[in-house]
């Protein structure tokens, strides 16, 4: 193990990878740093200059985009209290009212510092963690593997913004775009009868048209309250000094915070459909249970600041871990990542640890390297960042859909990848509008393939059913599935009572005023 | 509610189609367990049926909102989404013909003009500088760099 680790690390540190994962850190930091533009996005813009790369040197580029990205929310989250991704919004919580106070440079290197362990932290869980759950999977059989599949897209779907009904029907129409073209046994579906279908459609650009043009419209439509923020950052004072030996005594201060953030955060990276937010608002309530004094939070308390932004950057490696033993990734940044995976003609899943351990091995090394460039680039860069903030989405909407163009074009050399992004912008946009989470879709079209051959594969060793539920793993998957929509029907149910007490009451309140003004 | 309505009946319509194409694939090969549409069928009859069940619901919901549209409010929100959206179109039309570099020039000067507008001389030099430079070095680093061709 630490022979392979040595190997993959003499393969990362070539100057040419290193360079790719400081320039990644820096676009991380930056996709990261401009509120409405996630981590995901930086990934996206990423994907297309991998596709010419060797497959180590185009996952250390994407790795160290997750590391800056997770990191960069920090910035325009405590200098303006805007918080940069949805994972550092509870960042904002301390960490602006700290800045105000005149402190920014604590704020700053105090969350930097953080997420830096949170990433150290995260390598740990993923290195000792990812290999035993692999040794573990090696075991599973076609029925284990298909009632996984059905049980994280249920788990996605179900857990999606409450909407259960249509995070499923988006998992299912996942699942049936990904059966377009030639199927496993070689016949064609889906082709209308038309030659230009019979590829079937592309995961990347189907994953990223309905991702991308979403998300960036979202944007055009905000563009009046972001030209407001806008304003707002040109007074803000860029010329932030870094107390290191402050800094460094919070940290020590919070030592059993940073580690039970940074558990907390590769714990909830780990779980499918849950991410960064999910993280950051977890580890920022127990950090707030946990404390002596828990009124100081949401008044400027570092504690605050190192258990949102170590959570947040522990998220990377938990992710990693069902994403390369299992093969199925857990969020839409993991989806790309093995979109990218299986273009490079890696095939992520149990075999991967026993036939490519250089290439998992890469990956550790560069989240380690990402991880202490991010701390070289962000002291140092740190103004440089807070004025690249101030980009407003009027330059950046036509440029990042520009290159989402260009990278689908250059995927296979055809414009009808680019046609597939562009429908499925249409779809996408269409679909968030409908309150349909995209999500579940993405991991049907990932997992669509999969799912299908290891049904039937099942089927084909033992021509009967039940063999799903006698096998001990397959049943409790399965027990698990109708677990998590039992689970969420039940709080989907909860939410909409609750709702409809809160609005009886406001109306009883109502009348209760009305009443009084009579009398 | 509405939106769950229009919603359910697209994905209604949609399965529809796509279960009357799954009768124009090949039939099954002796080897294989099952042909080449069974999955699928299954999967759309899944989805259907979750559909129905969204549509039912939405129909049993009262919508206490008195939906009031009116198309300036529409046009203000949207408006500018729906141009990006088909000057995106026309970029993929245009990019086959045009070239690259001209088709994505013309896209970034005029998608960076409707979000920004022409009316301050500093708006419209910066949107100029960035197009220019923004197509030049993707069409560099694309075809010097990591050796992809590009229309």
């Amino acid at each position: 193990m630490d022979n392979f680790f040595l190997l993959a690390l003499g393969e990362v540190l070539t100057i040419q990878t290193i360079l790719l994962i400081i320039i990644g850190v820096i676009c991380g930091i930056i996709a990261g740093s401009i509120p409405g533009f996630t981590v995901t996005m930086g990934i996206v813009l990423a994907f297309p200059f991998t596709f010419a790369m060797e497959p180590i040197q185009g996952l250390a580029l994407m790795v160290a985009i997750m590391v800056g990205g997770y990191t960069g929310g920090l910035i325009s989250g405590i200098m303006l209290g805007i918080p940069g991704t949805p994972s550092s919004i509870t960042t904002v919580y301390d960490g602006f009212p700290l800045a105000q106070r005149g402190e920014p440079g604590r704020a700053l290197g105090v969350g930097i510092l953080s997420s830096f362990f949170g990433t150290i932290f995260s390598i740990l869980v993923l290195t000792s963690f990812g290999p035993l759950v692999a040794k573990f999977s090696l075991n599973f059989g076609p029925w284990e593997i298909a009632t996984l599949i059905i049980f994280a897209l249920t788990l996605v779907g179900s857990l999606s913004d409450g909407a259960m009904l249509k995070g499923l029907i988006a998992a299912g129409i996942g699942l049936l775009i990904a059966t377009t073209g030639l199927s496993a046994g070689g016949q064609m579906r889906f082709n209308f009868g038309y030659d230009f279908l019979s590829n079937g459609l592309q995961i990347l650009p189907v994953l990223i048209g309905s991702f991308a043009f979403s998300q960036l419209m979202e944007n055009v439509e905000k563009i009046k309250q972001n030209t407001e923020q806008g304003k707002k950052f040109k007074d803000i004072n860029t010329n932030v000094k870094i107390p290191y030996r402050q800094i460094l005594k919070d940290i020590w201060k919070q030592k059993f915070n940073l580690l039970r953030s940074s558990a907390l955060g590769s714990t909830i990276g780990a779980i499918p459909a849950v991410g960064g937010s999910a993280a950051n608002f977890v580890s920022y309530d127990q950090a707030k249970k946990f404390s002596k004094n828990p009124e100081a939070f949401g008044k400027g308390n570092p504690a605050g600041i190192v258990a949102a932004e170590s959570s947040n950057n522990s998220v990377i490696g938990g992710a990693f871990i069902p994403t390369l033993t299992l093969g199925i990734p857990g969020n839409m940044t993991m989806a790309i990542m093995i979109g990218v995976l299986i273009l490079h003609g890696i095939t992520p899943g149990p075999l991967l640890f026993r036939d490519q351990p250089i290439l998992v091995g890469s990956i550790y090394a560069s989240l380690f390297v990402a991880a202490i460039v991010l701390v070289g680039v962000m002291f140092f860069l740190i103004r440089v960042f807070t004025k690249i903030a101030q980009i407003p989405p009027a330059i950046l909407v036509p440029i990042v859909l520009m290159l989402a163009g260009v990278g689908s074009y250059a995927l296979s050399n055809s414009m009808f990848d680019v046609w597939t992004l562009f429908l499925f912008g249409v779809i996408g946009y269409l679909f968030s509008k409908a309150g349909v989470p995209l999500t579940p879709m993405i991991l049907g079209v990932v997992l669509g393939g999969q799912l299908e051959v290891n049904l039937f594969r099942a089927l084909e060793l033992e021509t009967t059913w039940t063999t799903f539920f006698t096998r001990p793993i397959s049943l409790t998957m399965i027990i698990l599935t109708v677990l998590s929509i039992i689970f969420s029907t039940w709080q989907n149910y909860r939410m909409a009572k609750k709702r409809k007490e809160l609005e009886q009451s406001e109306a009883d309140e109502m009348n209760d005023d009305d009443f009084a003004k009579r009398a | 509610m509405v939106q769950d309505r229009i919603f359910g009946i697209s994905v209604l319509i949609f399965c529809l189609i796509m279960f009357m194409e799954t009768f124009n694939f090949a039939e099954k090969t002796p080897w294989q367990i099952a042909g080449p549409a069974v999955f699928p069928r299954f999967i759309i009859a899944v989805i259907a049926v979750v559909t129905l069940v969204l549509l039912i619901k939405s129909f049993l919901q009262k919508s206490d909102r008195t939906s009031s549209f009116s198309w300036e409010t529409f046009i203000n929100k949207y408006g500018k989404t729906i141009i990006l959206f088909a000057l995106f179109g026309v970029y993929v039309v245009l990019l086959p013909i045009l070239s690259f570099i001209i088709a994505t020039l013309l896209f970034l000067i005029v998608g960076q003009a409707v979000l920004m507008g022409l009316k301050k001389p500093k708006t419209i030099v910066l949107n100029l500088s960035i197009s220019v430079i923004m197509t030049f070095s993707v069409y560099l680093i694309f075809t010097h760099l990591l050796n992809i061709w590009l229309p």
